[in-house]
């Protein structure tokens, strides 16, 4: 609307926007042809003074008119120039006979410019101009009311002309407002172009950002080649599959896209057998291909997460180890649109799980027989009542034996942190005294805190607790903490065993007043090999499995460790069960 | 009581001969593998058999099977020896028909004392 606009408010009159200058060039032209019939040998009498002086008005208002668009001037000032020129016309006829003047047509053309201007005000200007014009000849004198027709003419002339400024007045109205509606419309035209455009570009901006997100999820589908992707209707027919899905299955796009579902690639009685376990409704004998897909999609198609372990078949017959990952697709309106699959080839990680087994066992085999051979024949020694051993011998072979059996435990421990990780370590429960337990380990522990200076005191209470456990795993739970607390704790120290029994937990608390666990170490005990601060500061020996141990076989039980420790005072660790 | 040892470390062969004999037990044969230890089982008269469980051409417990399905060594005395700790190794040398299981390593004395008991039952 801008531009546009402007040029609607500054649109005077019929002729829009003709500069003053151009408007005033018609009366100019008609004063110059006025002076030349003057000057001719046409003989018409005149009144020099008059004439120059009405041709020194129009020479003033058309350097007026030539000067008006450079001033400040409101618009209003533009009808001075029309009215001067009435007053010369005036002068022009006076000076040329007056009422007998040829020159009265030179009337219309101010009349004409000030009519034309909208506003009915300047129909009555360009009236009273006339009026003025055609009488003043008769007022000051020149001419005389020599008949009826002169009277007539004198009265008739500025009525017709008054009437001509009317109609200009309302056909300039007319063409105006056609004018202005032009202009509008122009200008709305305009604005739509302009709108259209901006939408253009925006449009054309959001197809390249399509484009670009478009590629690169291309490039992403295509790159991801170890793992099949395949979307699927509500109805389990595939409509989705990625390369990854080709190379891992054999089926290319085609084969598969509409052609194929899901439930081709998986085992029928794999899932009745999962949706048995897990109590689905799929459960039953039936068959059919819709009840297969939906004892598959159960889990996913409540919103939860499913990823398990499928068994999937290639297009050559061959079956591979999956796992897959299921998730529900969702349309715009929030409704069930199909399911995605990502399956993923386990066969090397089960081979590599196999060979962590093996290699654990492996372990095991090697090394215990040898240690076997070493602890037996060290007993043999030791034993020989025919040759008793010297004390020096019996000493060094006391050592032997010793380290033999550190080896031996290290072993154990290994093994068994690879049967937690491999997920194969479980507890066998039965109902058992815990003080038995408890004493038994004390028992264990006694030897090397006797050895090393360390008291050992225990507050087992005088009622015996029965509860569900793995006797010999928590045995060796309770023995690993104790065998800590004496390591940590130096000569003169004491190392206290405690059972505790609060509400529907059983304390089993050892604690010491040894060297303590820097506080940011705390959280990490558990972990495997970690050894605090004031372990490898203080020579314990140890690499770091024994918490590691406990806290596996705790939690096999339900239960947890509570850990609390002050540099240089001691440590507090409690086996916490379920009663 | 006449004893078969099988045991495909050498050394630990000999431990479980000394073993053997200190509980005042005569040793038939002591080999390496499990081949060798049927064809003196069905040459040699023998009282118990201590095989292991790992070795080369039979383990311990395909053994053991083959002497339950073998009329004339189905009541053979049987002691298991494994350096194999886990709880699925206990079962399955029970449920293959073994008297007994020792683990490695064992004491010697331990060892001892177990081939007494089955020589008071013999």
């Amino acid at each position: 609307m801008s531009a546009s606009g402007i040029a609607v408010r500054r649109s005077t009159g019929a002729f829009g926007s003709w500069s003053p200058l151009l408007k005033q060039l018609a009366t100019v032209i008609a004063f110059l042809l006025a002076n030349a019939v003057v000057l001719s040998p046409v003989v018409v009498q005149a009144d020099v003074a008059a004439v120059v002086t009405a041709d020194l008005l129009v020479l003033a208002a058309t350097g007026f008119a030539a000067v008006l668009p450079g001033t400040r001037l409101p618009a209003g000032w533009e009808l001075a120039i029309p009215i001067v020129s009435f007053v010369a016309v005036a002068l022009l006829r006076i000076g040329t006979g007056g009422q007998a003047s040829p020159f009265g047509a030179l009337l219309v053309l101010p009349l004409v410019w000030i009519a034309s201007e909208p506003g009915f005000r300047n129909v009555v200007i360009a009236a009273a101009g006339v009026i003025v014009t055609t009488s003043l000849p008769f007022v000051l004198g020149v001419s005389d009311i020599a008949s009826a027709a002169d009277a007539v003419r004198l009265v008739f002339t500025p009525v017709i002309l008054t009437i001509a400024a009317v109609l200009i007045n309302q056909i300039a109205r007319v063409v105006n407002r056609r004018l202005a509606q032009l202009q509008e419309s122009n200008a709305e035209r305009d604005a739509l172009v302009e709108s259209l455009e901006q939408a253009n570009r925006e449009a054309g901006k959001r197809e390249r950002q399509t484009v670009r997100a478009n590629r690169l999820l291309d490039e992403v589908w295509t790159a991801i080649k170890g793992h099949a992707i395949i979307g699927t209707d509500v109805t389990g027919l595939i409509t989705v599959w990625n390369p990854g899905a080709e190379s891992l299955l054999g089926y290319s796009s085609k084969q598969a896209i509409g052609r194929m579902r899901i439930t081709d690639l998986h085992r029928g009685e794999e899932i009745r057998e999962e949706s048995r376990l897990s109590g689905g409704q799929a459960a039953s004998e039936r068959v059919s291909a819709e009840a297969v897909f939906d004892g598959l999609v159960e889990t996913a198609s409540n919103g939860l997460r499913d990823v398990r372990d499928w068994t999937y078949r290639r297009r050559d017959g061959t079956e591979f180890p999956a796992q897959v990952s299921i998730a529900q697709r969702l349309d715009e309106r929030s409704e069930p649109a199909g399911y995605i699959f990502v399956a993923t080839d386990e066969t090397s990680a089960r081979e590599i799980e196999r060979l962590k087994d093996e290699f654990a066992g492996l372990i095991s085999h090697e090394l215990r027989t040898p240690l076997s051979s070493i602890l037996g024949y060290v007993e043999l020694l030791r034993d020989d009542e025919d040759e008793p051993l010297s004390r020096m011998q019996a000493k060094y072979l006391g050592v032997v034996d010793r380290n033999a059996r550190r080896l031996l435990r290290l072993v154990g421990d290994l093994l068994f942190t690879a049967q937690v990780d491999s997920g194969r370590f479980s507890v066998e429960t039965a109902p058992t005294s815990l003080r038995g337990v408890l004493r038994a380990s004390l028992e264990t522990a006694r030897p090397h805190a006797e050895a090393t200076g360390v008291i050992l005191r225990s507050e087992l209470g005088d009622e015996d607790v029965t509860i569900s456990v793995d006797a010999t795993r928590l045995g060796q739970a309770v023995d690993n903490i104790l065998s800590n607390a004496v390591k940590f704790t130096p000569r003169g120290g004491t190392v206290g065993l405690e059972l505790d029994l609060t509400g529907d937990e059983v304390r089993i608390v050892v604690a010491d007043t040894g060297f303590g666990i820097a506080e940011d170490e705390l959280h990490r005990l558990a972990e495997r090999f970690f050894r605090a601060t004031t372990a490898t500061q203080n020579a314990v020996q140890g690499v770091g499995l024994g918490l590691t141990i406990t806290k596996a076989i705790v939690t096999a039980h339900g239960g947890r460790i509570d850990i609390s420790s002050v540099l240089g005072e001691g440590t507090s660790m409690a086996i916490v069960l379920p009663r | 009581m006449r004893v078969l040892i099988a045991d495909d470390d050498e050394d630990l062969r000999d431990l479980v001969t000394i073993a053997v004999e200190k509980a005042g037990h005569e040793v038939v044969a002591a080999v390496g593998d499990g081949q060798s230890a049927w064809d003196v089982l069905n040459a040699e008269e023998i009282d118990l058999a201590v095989l292991d469980i790992s070795m080369p051409g039979m383990t311990g417990i395909e053994l053991v099977e083959r002497m339950r399905a073998d009329d004339e060594l189905r009541e053979q005395n049987v002691l298991i020896i494994t350096a194999n700790a886990q709880p699925s190794t206990a079962e399955a040398v029970h449920a293959a028909g073994a008297n007994g299981l020792i683990t490695k390593p064992f004491q010697v004395r331990e060892l001892v004392e177990f081939i007494r008991g089955i020589a008071e039952r013999v």
